[in-house]
């Protein structure tokens, strides 16, 4: 469980960082919290020659309400945002999700960013950045651009960051008026990642009614998705029990669920629908 | 025995420096100039070898050396196999691969290098020339024909066995009904915290090998090394360091040890392996490994008269240590803690393109009490009768002991049904019964499984083991009166040097802390058989026990002597002898200094002052005898005993374990409602070791029935490698266990001590299987094998 | 992993399947190809640099066709081994 031989440079700000990236673009890889990336590197299945370490890098650790959008600096660990009461206040799933990751040793290192910027299929991170219809700031040497967290997500494994470019900002509109959020995830035994992860942002009319919904999927398939089938059919509705009910039942539209030697794709599909329901139900209970 | 420690919760001695993080493991060992070890190993389950290009990798910075099988074949010896059996099939398994590779995982060539990091480097810079073969992976095939591995050998059986007694065809026929059952006992990995390790320091100018190894049997692994690379056995000195858990995983001898012994002789060097958790997950053996059917016949009124059991063992490609032993170990607890009149069982055991099988907790006889226990909940079924009821009245009775049973064994001592009626007053059995009713009619699904196991442990009589069943001990007093016991035994987290102590504190009258336990070195421990079979205290702590009478007889006869009285008047008693002379030292004014054992006297070692007193303490004692001027005649000096204690059979625990789970009908999660454990473990020294053993054999056992299983693909690749896809329990995994005991004391040693290791891997599994079983009852389901996941549950509900 | 798909090209199926079996159009087809040269007949060495996000190697080994079945089906059988392990695969090909 030893990596290949690798460089190691401590960057002290953003720019020394994507100048690094830039030297080696083939190479070269971002380290943040480590959690995805040293495992593959122990494994040899990733063998960077030149690590990045930006998680020294104070300014990109933050959580800060600015107007009407939450900022969270892409180094912010996961302990910072479970335990940040800021957002518990404006926008719990937030901690929620990050609550639900691995366990406090990881908390403590792994990243939002990294996690965000590893996609992996049962990450939790995507699903909830994807409910709250995220978007990120990305950095390089040709500037900064934003891709919204959906274009984002591109494959297994593969985000929309070109070589060289660096998350190092996701920024998200606070969610506001009557709305109810929740984090539902069902824990593979060994690895703790989601089997099948729901991650819903709920908003209601003044009259109870669904004005919107944001639900992100993760572990289901080769990437966290939005189940914009479920979205559509519970916008109008009541969001009683029927109406739950019948628009979870498209939760895995267009999507060929993953079999694994845990579960089937089958299995996979039925809690889907499961842990959606019970994750929209649960948000509206906590709609104030 | 002044009983101030035994039968209590003694804290270990050992845990403040586990917990300090002072204890050594064997990576922590560091001697200067060491050499490290990486290997290459076979990521094909079955290939010839035809050429290893080496080259690249001698060149390689810091490399030292480079070894494949053709440079070691001949000049060490095979990977030894101790389990004899009428024609048995053993492979010529060396300690690395030769012309074939045979599981994934096996070791094909051995890098040296400065350091770690060097060497792990220089193994992608091996090149093996693999030719695919076909692999054979389903035990049932390789006994029907397949692709043969050992081409020694015209098939892949290893062996057939037949074994029981009684008339088994008579017991069928003559039966009202009978009930069939497949079973499967999926590979389990022990996964002991602690991955193996070997450091290996040879000194060519004494010509001395010395083996720190992560083993259960540093005796037994001399013997066996010293044999394989050709040292004599009195130049060979294996130390066990902390042991970070076993399970019967490290009860065994390696390729891996010998070869480290072998290249630190070759390089005058020290070298140092420590596994990787992958290299664990693959060359460690597993356990389990069996498919089979179970038959049971009996009679309307739910009387049992005869158990059949056919079964294929999956031996893996070569044998380990006592690889082809363990499903024989099955065999001899196919009567549970019943009464059957007949038991047959016949074993395929055969050769696959895995890593071998051995004895992982419980060896062989989980899977018994699990198969016996599944088919007493079959029958119970078939009757409509509870499940508890049907096993209270096929049990023994108390007076039937020793109770002999059609499978050649004596259990030594039971009261099955005590242990039954109590485990179900603590759980409310009655209660729960109603409770599952109730829930039913609403629709919830709780299911109760009831347990009522026996197991055979203490091992053993040296006639039924390969290699010795005894174990000794050495007990000496030292002059300044601290205790040293020497221990054959060689505890990996069980605890003895506390529970040793605690028998030594109370038979010498002596502080418990000034007593120290010794063991895995077999430079200073005399010879042992190991710690394996739950056999340390009931026949390591007989040894010890017994070696302490023969010392106190002694130190009896010294202070006989040395009171100048009659024999029959000295008494021992709170780490004192003393003489009847009271009156007399009262009127002579006399008084008896005391001198506290743990004080030593400052200066030079004093007189015993002997003059006048009336009584003397065991340092006094000893002292006495080390100083040796005022010893009886024909009395050699010192004051030490050594005893091997040959057990006359071996212990039979029991107990009852009662599961409750209730199971979630949408998803097929299965949550705990209530685990009960009663387990009867003989005599107990420390409850607090007992409680931790059973919590942590049914930890394992809720591993095998709900979550762990070592999956191989049709084409031997391992697909469960590492810890993100094995899934060992964890804490939130867990009901709270309420465990109770009762306490019948075995005849088989003078502790009354029966053992308990295994006793919880053993009594757990089929009482969880039988409550998820039995929670999914109203679907019809008789039986589901391990693990159940909720996956498997849901199946069932949604298609009922 | 199994991956299922289908495509629609614009030409006939006896031009797709000359075009398949012509290891330099193949070589353009295989992610990651490097290298594809004729050993054999049907057989070509091959390295490919294979990888998924961070995880990636570069595999030495075989490709050959089976089962040529022309105008309607092929089937590309790859082996290569490299540092991470060794690759397998066979892509079932059906021309319709």
């Amino acid at each position: 469980m030893i990596p290949v031989e690798f460089d190691y440079k401590v960057p002290a700000t953003l720019d020394e960082a994507i100048a690094l990236l830039a030297s080696d673009l083939d190479g070269a890889k971002v380290l943040a919290g480590g959690h995805s990336l040293i495992p593959a590197m122990k494994l040899r299945l990733a063998q960077p020659q030149l690590l990045v370490d930006i998680a020294r890098i104070k300014s990109l650790s933050y959580i800060r309400e600015e107007g009407d959008q939450i900022l969270l600096g892409a180094t912010t660990t996961h302990y910072q945002i479970e335990s940040s009461d800021l957002l518990k206040t404006i926008c719990p799933l937030l901690p929620e999700c990050a609550r639900s990751i691995g366990d406090v040793q990881v908390r403590n290192k792994g990243t939002i960013g990294g996690s965000v910027a590893h996609s992996d299929p049962a990450g939790d991170w995507p699903a909830a950045v994807l409910a709250l219809d995220a978007e990120f700031v990305l950095v390089g040497t040709n500037g900064e651009r934003t891709e919204k967290a959906e274009d984002f997500f591109v494959d297994l494994l593969t985000t929309s960051l070109l070589p060289g470019e660096i998350l190092r900002e996701i920024r998200i509109r606070k969610p506001s008026g009557r709305f109810g959020q929740a984090y539902q995830k069902v824990p593979h035994p060994a690895s703790g990642f989601a089997v099948v992860g729901v991650a819903v942002n709920l908003v209601l009319n003044d009259d109870g009614s669904c004005k919107s919904a944001g639900i992100g999927i993760t572990g289901v398939a080769v990437k966290a998705y939005r189940a914009h089938a479920v979205e559509t059919a519970l916008a109008g509705t009541n969001l009683d029990d029927n109406a739950i009910a019948a628009a979870v039942e498209h939760v895995c539209d267009g999507i060929n669920p993953n079999t694994d030697l845990y579960a089937s794709g089958d299995y996979r599909r039925h809690l889907a629908k499961v842990h959606t329901r019970r994750a929209i139900q649960s948000a509206k209970a906590r709609v104030q | 025995m002044t009983d101030n420690y035994v039968g209590k919760r003694v804290k270990r001695t050992e845990d403040p420096r586990l917990i300090r993080g002072l204890a050594h493991y064997v990576d922590d060992i560091a001697l200067p100039g060491t050499l490290h070890v990486a290997f290459v190993r076979s990521y094909y389950a079955h290939a010839k070898i035809n050429s290893i290009d080496t080259e690249a990798a001698r060149s390689a910075p810091g490399v030292v050396a480079v070894y494949t099988g053709q440079d070691v074949s001949g000049k060490i010896g095979p990977v030894p196999c101790a389990g004899a059996l009428p024609d048995l099939k053993v492979p010529d398994h060396r300690v690395l691969a030769t012309n074939k590779v045979y599981f994934v995982g096996h070791p094909v060539a051995a890098v040296v290098a400065k350091d770690r990091y060097a060497a792990r480097d220089a193994v992608d810079l091996i090149m093996v020339d693999y030719e695919e073969l076909p692999v054979v992976t389903d035990v049932e095939e390789a006994a029907a024909g397949g692709p043969v591995i050992h081409d020694a050998f015209s098939d892949n059986i290893a062996y057939r066995l037949t074994s029981g007694e009684g008339d088994i065809d008579a017991a069928f026929a003559a039966a009202d009904r009978t009930v069939k059952q497949r079973v499967l006992h999926r590979r389990l990995a022990p996964i002991a915290m602690e991955p193996r390790g070997v450091l290996a320091r040879y000194f060519p100018g004494e010509e001395e090998l010395t083996l720190w190894s992560s083993t259960q049997i540093p005796h037994l692994m001399r013997t066996q090394v010293a044999l394989m690379i050709g040292i004599p056995e009195n130049k060979l000195r294996v130390i066990t360091p902390e042991v970070g858990g076993g399970f019967g995983s490290k009860l065994n001898v390696y390729a891996e040890e010998a070869l480290l012994g072998w290249i630190s002789m070759q390089l005058g060097k020290p070298v140092k392996w420590i596994e990787t958790r992958r290299e664990n997950i693959q060359a460690t053996i597993h356990g389990r490994g069996q498919v089979g059917d179970i038959e049971i016949a009996f009679k309307n009124d739910g009387t049992l008269t005869g158990l059949r059991y056919s079964v294929f063992a999956d031996l893996g490609a070569y044998h380990q240590l006592l690889t082809p032993a363990i499903p024989t170990l099955t065999g001899l607890m196919l009567s549970g803690a019943y009464k059957i009149p007949a038991i047959q069982m016949n074993i395929t055991a055969c050769f696959t393109n895995k890593m071998a099988t051995d004895a992982y907790r419980g060896a062989g006889r989980p899977e018994a009490t699990y198969i016996v226990e599944r088919g007493l909940d079959l029958v119970a079924a078939e009757l409509g009768v509870d499940p508890a009821e049907v096993r209270r009245k096929n049990f023994p009775q108390p007076d039937e002991f020793p109770f002999h049973t059609a499978t050649g064994l004596d259990y030594d001592s039971g009261d099955y049904e005590t242990a039954l009626n109590k485990a179900q007053e603590i759980a409310g059995y009655q209660q729960l019964r109603e409770e599952q009713k109730k829930g039913r009619e609403e629709g919830r699904l709780i299911g109760i499984g009831v347990s009522t196991y026996v197991e055979i442990c203490a091992l053993g009589p040296s006639q039924a083991m390969p290699a010795g069943g005894w174990e000794s001990a050495t007990v000496r007093i030292e002059p300044t009166g601290k205790v040293t016991i020497l221990t054959g035994a060689s505890p990996h987290g069980q605890g003895q040097e506390t529970s040793f102590a605690q028998i030594a504190a109370d038979e010498l009258g002596v502080n418990i802390n000034d007593v120290t336990v010794i063991h895995g070195d077999t430079g200073i421990v005399q010879y042992g058989i190991g710690t394996f079979g739950s056999r340390a205290t009931a026949v390591g702590g007989t040894a010890v026990f017994i070696a302490i009478q023969k010392l106190k007889e002694k130190a009896h006869k010294i202070a006989t002597h040395m009171l100048e009285a009659d024999a029959s008047r000295v008494s021992f008693e709170g780490g004192k002898y003393s003489f009847e002379k009271a009156a007399a030292a009262a009127a002579a004014g006399t008084s008896d200094p005391v001198v506290p054992v743990g004080e030593a006297p400052a200066g030079a070692l004093p007189e015993p002052q002997t003059d006048g007193k009336s009584s003397l303490t065991l340092q006094d004692i000893a002292l006495a005898a080390h100083v040796a001027k005022n010893l009886p005649p024909d009395t050699e000096p010192g004051l030490s005993a050594t005893y091997f204690f040959e057990p006359k059979n071996f212990t039979f625990p029991f107990g009852t374990h009662i599961a409750v789970v209730e199971v979630d009908r949408e998803t097929g999660d299965i949550k705990w409602l209530r685990y009960v454990a009663v387990d009867d473990c003989g005599k107990v020294i420390n409850p607090m070791l007992v409680d931790g053993q059973v919590h942590g054999g049914i930890v394992q056992s809720i591993g095998q029935a709900m979550y762990e299983e070592v999956v191989y693909d049709e084409q031997g690749q391992l697909l469960t490698g590492t810890l993100m896809d094995y899934a060992v329990p964890r804490a939130s995994h867990i009901p709270n266990f309420e465990l109770d005991r009762t306490e019948t004391p075995s005849p088989v040693n003078p502790l009354g001590v029966k053992g308990v290791g295994e006793a919880g891997t053993i009594g757990a599994t089929p009482a969880i299987v039988g409550a998820i079983v039995d929670a999914l009852a109203p679907f019809g389901v008789q039986h589901l094998d391990m693990p159940i996941k909720p996956e498997n549950v849901w199946q069932i509900i949604n298609r009922g | 992993m199994k991956l299922e798909g289908s495509h629609q090209i614009e030409a006939s199926r006896e031009r797709v399947h000359q075009s398949l079996v012509n290891p330099e159009v193949l070589q353009r087809c295989i992610p990651g190809c490097e290298r594809l040269e004729e050993t054999g007949e049907n057989t070509f060495a091959a390295t490919i640099r294979a990888g998924v996000g961070s995880i990636k190697g570069v595999f030495n080994g075989t490709a050959r066709f089976e089962d040529l079945r022309e105008p309607e089906h092929l089937r590309i059988v790859v082996d290569g081994k490299g540092a991470p392990g060794f690759l397998k695969g066979s892509s079932d090909l059906d021309l319709e």
